[in-house]
């Protein structure tokens, strides 16, 4: 009898909030949509962790299931570089080639990964630390994961549930943010699409190879996440594989995203999540989103200083990475300012431009801290 | 000497010192990497814009 009461009788304050906050996990991913692919499967990985004697975990002797999948799958980084082989296969680079300046926004909204890097360190953590919640706000959940699964493993639960929760979050951080920083006059600003040029079918194969080399070549540390990513596009754009590119846009992402989430519950067990320091990232993850936004912006309105052509500074605020709920985002604050005003192409060659910044800054946050 | 963890960080934050080490160390990283990602998209700008010129849509594409 003892035996099959052993889960009750091991039962621990810890356990049962983690239960419910793995419930809670659940109950943004069903009832509020916020990153349902990602958010239900580490909602109920977290649970099934903190089950005492739990299976799923087992020992150091005969591991369970989550922790065979989190030490095959994460610990080695395989998981979320196969996601972005599908994010690349589900990306269309053609509004950036059309539009390369849009590049340097992907550059600016980033400005918040590195705030929050400092600021992380002002508030003890160690640099390697710091640098894993600082990467929060690349907006970009593989990326998040592979730096902190680098850095600080320890911090990898809380740091990926900011991460997605955060990305799903984008229509509630950015608008307050950019009406903060503009105002109506501005963000009224029209632009045409005279920016952007056709491309040839050439340029778009060309792009993902180039890019691959090139980033490999300046930022070794990279290699692997932006050649994933580069692979994915690439089966995209040849136009000889297409049985391959759906593959990876479907079946690749949807197996790998399931195996991924549950994954991550397997390090959301109450002693290492249930800290005060779990808190603070996700606190520190909202200012890196905030900075971001603002970084985008201001640099729009920057530019604004020396252009004839004035940039609607909504525009910048696409820089992060969360594709495509950001460009969506200030595609409708544009339309509720001037319903004329129709903002999409640019929007979305912004956030383009974001997933390839976010990408590099990761690769560049090993390099320079690894 | 602090009662709990948020206020040992208010402390921290009210006390930043210039002169910590690992916080110059994350300022000089953060300011490499920033100038970094600029160069590094602007390179793939120049090469996009390299390619537009050299290999021009042909007219099917550009319907």
């Amino acid at each position: 009898m003892d035996q099959l009461l052993q889960g009750i009788y091991g039962l621990t304050p810890g356990a049962v909030l983690m239960f419910g906050i793995g419930g809670l996990i659940i109950w943004l991913a069903i009832a509020k949509e916020y990153e349902p692919t990602l958010l239900l499967p580490i909602g109920l990985g977290a649970i099934l962790a903190n089950i005492p004697y739990s299976a799923a975990i087992g020992t150091a002797a005969e591991p369970g299931i989550l922790t065979t999948l989190f030490d095959f799958g994460i610990r080695t980084e395989l998981f979320p570089l196969l996601i972005f082989v599908a994010i690349g296969a589900m990306i269309d680079f053609g509004p950036l080639l059309q539009n390369p300046k849009m590049l340097l926004f992907g550059a600016a909204a980033q400005f918040g990964i590195f705030f929050t890097l400092c600021l992380a360190v002002v508030m003890g953590f160690t640099l390697k630390e710091s640098a894993s919640i600082g990467i929060i706000g690349a907006a970009d959940g593989p990326t998040s994961i592979v730096v902190a699964n680098r850095f600080a493993p320890h911090l990898l639960g809380p740091i990926t549930v900011a991460a997605y929760s955060y990305m799903a979050l984008v229509p509630i951080i950015q608008p307050p943010v950019i009406r903060l920083l503009t105002t109506k006059r501005e963000r009224k600003i029209r632009m045409d699409n005279a920016g952007f040029r056709p491309v040839s079918q050439r340029t778009k194969i060309l792009f993902p190879i180039v890019v691959a080399l090139l980033a490999g070549l300046i930022v070794p540390s990279a290699t692997a996440l932006i050649g994933m990513l580069m692979f994915g596009n690439l089966l995209r754009e040849s136009g000889v594989v297409d049985r391959l590119s759906k593959g990876a846009q479907n079946e690749l992402a949807n197996i790998v995203t399931i195996l991924l989430g549950i994954s991550i519950g397997a390090v959301m067990t109450s002693d290492e999540f249930l800290d005060k320091r779990t808190l603070m990232i996700l606190g520190m993850g909202i200012i890196a989103f905030v900075f971001d936004t603002a970084g985008g912006v201001l640099f729009a309105k920057f530019l604004n200083l020396f252009l004839k052509h004035k940039i609607n500074p909504m525009i910048g605020a696409c820089g992060i990475s969360a594709f495509p709920m950001s460009g969506r985002v200030v595609y409708k604050m544009g339309l509720a300012e001037d319903p004329q005003n129709h903002l999409l192409m640019h929007a979305i060659s912004c956030n383009v431009g974001g997933q390839l910044g976010s990408v590099i800054a990761g690769g560049l946050i090993l390099a320079l801290i690894g | 000497m602090f009662e709990n963890m948020l206020s040992f960080r208010v402390h921290s934050l009210a006390t930043v010192s210039f002169d910590d080490p690992v916080l110059m160390e994350a300022l000089r990283v953060s300011g490499i990497a920033l100038l970094a990602i600029f160069l590094v998209m602007g390179l793939f700008g120049v090469m996009i814009s390299l390619f537009s010129i050299l290999f021009p849509a042909t007219e099917d594409e550009t319907i």
